[in-house]
């Protein structure tokens, strides 16, 4: 009953499996022909070889977040528009109805954003 | 046992360990990709349950998106640095509640008889897609709407910090 | 039994996958110092073998045995993880691209949403790595990277949508006979530019490369990284440019299509023109500020896709009926 989804997992999972090995068994192996000469001076940022200027991890911007918290919402929509895309052409007019009522709630949330001025970086 | 319930049990283990280090760890920043390995690994069960576009969706949503959001969180925060697990004087009182909790939800998941689906299972996409726009189309109209608040909210939540 | 064969088979695969993606790095790292060398009226490194064949496989030998430098307070796992998180989604990616209609690696039936889904994993390889080298300079890098790849992200996916919604179907094998008379390009240009434009933003070319800037971030967030940790994020960047102009080949100029020639052969020849415009477009613009970018981003391209998604929506209705 699941066996096209089961086989297709097994796959993925054979799959991600090699990608993953094949870069760590790389670094692993070169190990022993890299040299690690580990030194104070190496193990400093770079900062085009000055001192480090700053202490990093200060607290930044909040765009950054804010963002990430509309990017979510759309994401979600954009999902929402995928699942009913296919089948869209199917369905008729009054499909097309619902979706451009789906679109302009979302349309709506990017509109409100805008105006508030949230879209502006720094 | 089939080779599908291997599989759904290898990735519970998986995910079960994933969760449990997420909540142990005392690195903040470890516990949110133990979280992103977790739904990875839920995307797997699902995908498995021949739920392949709620799968996809997890992993585009979830990983791709709320792991970014919390990582984002805590970066700009300047946390990230060995904390303490949260202590409180109610530790006695939390572990018996999480305990009571716990044995409720696995006494609820182990009892209930789920029924099981005969047959062939539809195709996951063409059905949802119809299922939206036909028999569900209040639901997904509700969910534009609901969006449509989560964006007002989440800058309303956002911007008053600013003061 | 036929498990561990499906098991063995995407195993195999994915080392076929990897070395791919490494080979591809290998020829566009120097496609693009060639390219960008006749573009710039020069003519690029051509000592190293015939014509500098060999030129990016002495740079890929360096990188094997070079010291592996950590900076003194990288966490340690971050760190590790942060490139592997970018490199290994961008191959994943390729296990629905069919290369000519029957050779894909597995066609899922949500091939084109598990092709977008995936790379969202490397925005949390490239937070880690910009914060796992305790660097402000990489660190940065890494969020400006994070930030631009999530703004782009909604258009392109729009745009997609679009093509899902002509095509019928989120299996990546049905697109190729969907655009049998007519490719995509045609019906659905404006989905076409936005795609095109939003994935340079997603792989960090120019014009939309301010997180790797050379002149103002050092390197972003791999400044820290040496050695093979480092290649592995240029793996990541070429893997993802040529799986990305793969999936536009796919989606908008047929994919295998074509009279006479194989299949293999149209769509490695079209994916590489794509990729040539990419690399075309690199040298010739100057880059945009990041605020510029966010703006792009937000106030034209995700209007443009909604309102694009639409306008092709009324019209794939008026048309089809």
């Amino acid at each position: 009953m699941n066996e096209p989804y089961q086989s297709d997992v097994v796959f993925l999972v054979g799959f991600a499996f090699a990608v993953v090995l094949l870069p760590l068994v790389a670094l692993l192996v070169f190990r022993w022909v890299r040299p690690t000469h580990p030194g104070a001076l190496k193990a400093q940022s770079y900062e085009s070889g000055m001192p480090q200027a700053s202490a990093p991890r200060r607290p930044f911007h909040m765009a950054y977040y804010t963002f990430a918290l509309i990017f979510i919402v759309f994401d979600v929509e954009a999902l929402l528009l995928f699942a009913i895309a296919p089948v869209l052409r199917d369905l008729g007019w009054s499909a097309l109805a619902e979706v451009g009522g789906f679109v302009l709630l979302v349309a709506g949330g990017l509109f409100y954003a805008w105006r508030k001025g949230v879209l502006v970086w720094r | 046992m089939t080779a599908s319930d291997v599989l759904f049990i290898i990735f519970g283990v998986i995910a079960a360990a994933c969760a449990l280090y997420g909540v142990l760890t005392r690195y903040l920043l470890r516990s949110i990709v133990a979280l992103g390995a977790f739904l990875t690994a839920v995307a797997g069960e699902f995908y498995l349950l021949a739920a392949d576009f709620v799968a996809v969706v997890q992993i585009f949503v979830y990983v791709g998106g709320i792991v970014v959001l919390m990582l984002f969180a805590l970066m700009l925060s300047t946390s990230g640095e060995r904390q303490p697990l949260a202590g409180s004087d109610r530790r006695g009182l939390g572990s018996l509640l999480a305990y009571v909790l716990g044995g409720m939800v696995v006494w609820a998941t182990v009892g209930t008889r789920l029924p099981v689906v005969p047959g062939r299972l539809p195709a996951s996409v063409p059905y949802l897609g119809r299922a939206l726009l036909g028999g569900q189309v209040f639901a997904f109209e509700v969910l534009g709407v609901i969006l449509l608040a989560a964006v007002v909210a989440a800058l309303a939540l956002v911007r008053s910090e600013r003061l | 039994m036929s498990t561990v064969l499906t098991l063995g088979e995407g195993f195999g695969l994915g080392v076929v996958a990897f070395t791919l993606v490494g080979a591809i790095t290998t020829v566009f790292v120097l496609l693009e110092r060639r390219v960008s060398a006749r573009i710039q009226m020069r003519v690029g490194p051509t000592r190293t073998g015939p014509h500098g064949l060999l030129q990016t496989i002495a740079d890929i030998v360096k990188l094997l045995v070079k010291e592996d430098v950590r900076p003194e307070y990288a966490d340690p796992v971050a760190f590790r993880l942060g490139p592997m998180l970018t490199a290994v989604p961008a191959v994943l990616s390729f296990v629905v691209i069919p290369f000519g209609a029957p050779l894909v690696m597995r066609a899922l039936n949500v091939g084109i949403v598990y092709f977008l889904a995936v790379p969202g994993m490397t925005v949390v390889g490239l937070l880690l790595a910009g914060w796992a080298s305790y660097d402000n300079y990489s660190f940065l890098g890494g969020l400006r990277s994070s930030a631009q790849f999530i703004s782009y992200e909604i258009p392109r996916t729009l745009a997609v949508v679009t093509v899902v919604m002509l095509a019928g179907s989120l299996n990546t094998v049905d697109l190729l006979d969907a655009q049998k008379p007519v490719p995509y390009i045609v019906l659905l240009p404006v989905s076409f530019v936005i795609y095109m434009a939003t994935t340079l933003a997603e792989v960090n070319r120019i014009p939309f490369d301010i997180p790797e800037a050379e002149s103002e971030l050092v390197a972003g967030y791999h400044t820290e990284y040496s050695g093979f940790r480092w290649s592995l994020f240029f793996l990541a960047e070429y893997g993802a440019l040529y799986a990305a102009a793969a999936f536009a080949t796919l989606l908008f100029l047929g994919g295998g299509n074509g009279p006479v020639l194989p299949a293999v052969v149209w769509f490695v020849g079209k994916s590489l023109v794509v990729v040539f415009v990419f690399m075309w477009v690199r040298w010739t613009l100057p880059r945009f500020r990041a605020d510029q970018l966010m703006r792009l981003a937000w106030k034209v391209f995700l209007p443009a896709s909604l309102v694009n998604l639409v306008l092709a929506a009324f019209v794939m209705m008026a048309v089809g009926s």
